[in-house]
């Protein structure tokens, strides 16, 4: 689907194990592979505990995997140390999701967008209050936030800030955790409306965790649905509803509220509830709760299969 | 005569006044959505029929009439007997709301002793049933159980039990799903459909949540920055209301197969 | 600017007592001059064990020193070593506090490990058993309390840290490529200061008492060293039949002792306000 010169990020086989105190293991993400393109967004979709926030902070060396390797520009970012550590912190950087909790309180704003700068030694001291200005117009705030304190302003204008912030070092990618899920929703139009300009105009690749497969859809090119740890399905973005073939992406997709949705339709629950992470059976991870599930699916479990242009899924009911 | 009239209500924390001159109606029956965005002042409305507006808060104007019944003037032993009986509510998580050191059939139980005068052993056993009844298997095992060992869906449905024990003929929810997974949240607003369908129960959701507002209500109500900027039923308010306030927040919402940005 | 100046200055009880405090410290100061020329390391033993009177307003001991004198001389030995101490303990403590709660892991194993060695121990025992090693003197009194009071600033300093070590502002800062340093200076260190100065202030009386404690068993200042602590200990003999040997450096052990505590409560109050 993608030009494969543009493939910036390649995460392959990553897993990530936690040991518990009891002596068990509880795998947070296991055997992911994803692809990220330049200046395309991939939505990563999924469920509290489904291990796609852990699966990020992989990206921004905030955690390790415990197997697999994420290739950025050829090199394994997850065995990166020290100098050539920092040296790749610029080109790839993060948006958090709560606008009240992502600043130092004791820090104005312009300290704030600049500290990245600062940090690698891109602008001098005496150049923070113009560089703020500059950062701040880019994502449509009035110059003089910059001597202001984070409290003195707005969720969404903090969410600014926070893109302002992470687009200070021209990365060449950006890591967006529910970035709007705390936002009003009219505040949270004009902030997708700025990330998506910002990213056709910088050329950015996105790989934005979002719960909200309407929002998702509106501005994905590529989204990816996880289920306790594991990628069942990766597809276009646009018109997803009607291609997703998987059936937790289905009852994902089944289980949203729209205000353009048929209000007779009676919702379909899905039963049962989802397996501990400690204790995943050892086939397909939704097997419990499948309506088409098969004895083959309780064994084996499946792998993601191509079987469109940037559709794969991994399901046995389509691959045979 | 409605079930509920809120008539020119103005709700003011000290000198600050923040609703004001709200009018809302609800039948028997019925379910509302109350929809806004932060400070709108949505769930100041709603606590204010529970008679649960915190510190300096007051009902500085205005009537809510329940059942025929005046809630402003009600002393406290009256709003006893009707908080649980007539009215409950529902909160945003059911699980903050109980003793989380407690199991939660004890929390059950004793909230069952204060409405009637049972023994531990027949509210033990309401309980299990009212929690099965909200489709939780296994209510003893629930019932066993501190909060902490729950889901966050298990919680508000128990919270949701809890609410229904007395069959209220009014059900306030302030933002019951917000903290909910989507799957969880489709399973919790069907709960809420069924009760009305099942026991008559008239509903007001609050909740920023313009789909699900919109699937649940039989009205909609759209507050801005402590008004009533719009109401009407749904059909009225999705495809027919003129008012700017609404259509910008019909336009922000995305929507499957709905616009792209890219 | 302005408005820090007036938290403090409207403080009464932290203008009384920093006057105060001042007052004692410029007592430690001068002394000489206080003294009136006196040696309080002279005496003879012709004018041992004398009564106050007009020559010797103190009294002398029983080595014939003048007591006057050798307070006031005191008062340099016991805040010189009580505000090194103190400064040494904060130092030390908030340092490793804060490493501990920044890197986790073995770093933090191994620092707390030790803090807990230290707390098993009961302070003054083993502050006796130190100096007892090293040899009796006001430095290794310093070193052996030192040695057991850090833990409990470390402790404080790392739990500071903690609660901020994992909200996102701080991983804001390692993602945009903040150094080690920069995240323990700019970050870490701000959250505990605040904190650990309210804590040494306070303790500047009980570490006081401590040093003084030491003495007193002969394990910190040596004679003929005017320590208000030692002077105790050598006017312990002669308790009911020269009670002024014991009297005036006590006086001046409680006095300084209540100033300095009442200022750390009064600096707690004006920084750290809703501890009330």
């Amino acid at each position: 689907m993608f030009d494969e010169k543009d493939l910036l990020i390649d995460a392959r086989h990553v897993t990530r194990r936690f040991p518990t105190n009891d002596g068990r293991l509880l795998t947070a993400c296991d055997d992911i592979n994803l692809k990220f393109y330049k200046g395309k967004t991939l939505g990563l979709v999924g469920e509290s505990g489904c291990g796609k926030s852990t699966f990020m902070r992989f990206l921004v060396w905030l955690d390790s995997p415990t197997e697999g390797e994420i290739f950025f520009h050829g090199k394994d970012i997850t065995k990166m140390k020290g100098a050539e550590l920092h040296e790749n912190r610029q080109h790839i950087q993060m948006v958090f999701q709560d606008p009240s909790t992502s600043f130092n309180p004791k820090m104005k704003i312009k300290e704030i967008v600049c500290e990245p700068l600062l940090n690698f030694n891109r602008i001098s001291r005496s150049e923070v209050d113009a560089k703020a200005r500059e950062l701040l117009e880019l994502v449509e705030l009035p110059g003089d936030f910059a001597d202001r304190y984070p409290h003195n302003m707005s969720g969404g204008q903090r969410q600014r800030v926070a893109i302002a912030r992470a687009i200070a070092l021209e990365p060449e990618f950006i890591v967006m955790d529910e970035a709007t899920s705390a936002l009003d929703v009219s505040v949270q139009k004009t902030v997708i409306e700025l990330i998506t300009r910002l990213q056709r105009e910088k050329n950015i690749a996105i790989g934005f965790i979002c719960h909200d497969l309407g929002l998702i859809e509106s501005f994905a090119h590529q989204v990816a649905v996880m289920y306790l740890g594991n990628i069942v399905e990766v597809m276009p973005g646009e018109g997803l509803s009607d291609v997703c073939c998987h059936p937790y992406s289905r009852a994902l997709l089944a289980s949203v509220f729209d205000t353009k949705m048929d209000f007779t339709k009676k919702i379909e629950n899905i039963k049962g509830e989802p397996p501990s992470p400690l204790d995943l059976p050892p086939g397909c991870p939704f097997s419990n709760r499948c309506p088409n599930c098969t004895e083959r699916c309780m064994q084996e479990k499946p792998k993601l299969v191509e079987i469109g242009p940037g559709h794969e899924v991994a399901c046995h009911m389509f691959t045979k | 005569m409605s079930l509920l009239e809120i008539k020119n209500v103005d709700i003011s924390y000290g000198k600050n006044l923040t609703v004001k001159n709200c009018n809302l109606n609800l039948e028997k029956g019925e379910i509302c959505s109350i929809v806004g965005e932060s400070g709108s002042g949505k769930t100041t409305v709603i606590r204010a029929v529970m008679g649960l507006l915190p510190g300096a808060g007051r009902v500085s104007a205005g009537d809510i009439i329940y059942d025929g019944t005046d809630l402003l003037k009600l002393t406290r032993k009256q709003w006893r007997s009707l908080r649980g009986h007539d009215i409950s509510m529902i909160f945003q998580d059911s699980g903050a709301m109980m003793n989380q050191t407690r199991l939660i059939g004890d929390s059950y139980v004793e909230y069952i002793q204060t409405h009637e005068d049972i023994s531990k052993q027949d509210a033990w056993a309401k309980g299990i049933e009212m929690i099965e009844r909200m489709r939780l298997p296994d209510g003893d095992r629930i019932m066993r159980s501190y909060p902490f060992q729950l889901s966050g869906g298990q919680r508000q449905r128990v919270g949701i039990a809890m609410g229904m024990t007395y069959q209220p003929k009014l059900l306030l929810a302030d933002e019951p799903t917000s903290a909910l997974d989507v799957t969880t949240q489709a399973q919790i607003v069907r709960q809420f459909m069924e009760l009305r369908d099942e026991y008559g129960t008239s509903i007001i959701i609050v909740t920023h949540n313009l789909g699900v507002a919109a699937y649940m209500g039989d009205k909609i109500v759209v507050m801005k920055r402590g008004e009533v900027v719009d109401q009407g039923e749904r059909e009225y308010i999705l495809h027919r209301s003129t008012n700017p306030y609404t259509k910008l927040l019909l336009d922000a919402v995305p929507t499957l197969g709905g616009k792209r940005y890219v | 600017m302005d408005k820090k100046k007036n938290k403090f200055l409207s403080n009464k009880g932290f203008v009384l007592f920093g006057i105060l405090a001042l007052i004692i410290v410029l007592v430690a100061v001068f002394a000489p001059v206080l003294a009136g020329g006196i040696d309080p390391t002279a005496g003879s033993l012709a004018d041992a064990i004398m009564p106050p009177d007009a020559k010797h307003i103190f009294g002398t001991d029983k080595m014939g020193r003048d007591i006057y004198a050798r307070v006031l001389y005191g008062a340099r030995i016991s805040l010189a070593s009580t505000f090194a101490l103190v400064l040494v303990i904060f130092v030390i403590g908030t340092a490793l506090g804060v490493l501990s709660g920044y890197f986790g892991g073995w770093v933090d194993a191994v620092i707390m490990r030790l803090a807990d060695m230290m707390i098993a121990f009961p302070g003054l025992v083993l502050a006796i058993a130190v100096a007892g090693m090293l040899g009796a003197s006001m430095r290794n009194a310093i070193i052996a309390i030192a040695l057991v009071t850090w833990p409990k600033y470390a402790r404080m300093a790392r739990s500071l840290v903690l609660k901020v070590r994992h909200t996102d502002y701080v991983y804001a800062a390692i993602v945009t490529g903040s150094s080690t340093w920069r995240m323990l200076w700019k970050y870490m260190l701000p959250n505990t200061i605040t904190t650990l100065v309210i804590t040494a202030a306070t303790d500047i009386g009980s570490m006081m008492m401590e040093l003084a404690a030491l003495s007193f068993l002969g394990f910190g200042a040596q004679p003929p060293a005017p320590e208000w602590g030692s002077m105790l200990n050598e006017g312990r003999d002669f308790m009911q039949s020269a009670p002024w040997m014991m009297v005036y450096p006590g006086l001046a052990i409680f006095i300084t002792v209540v100033v300095f505590n009442m200022l750390g409560d009064n600096l707690r109050d004006i920084l750290d306000p809703r501890e009330e």
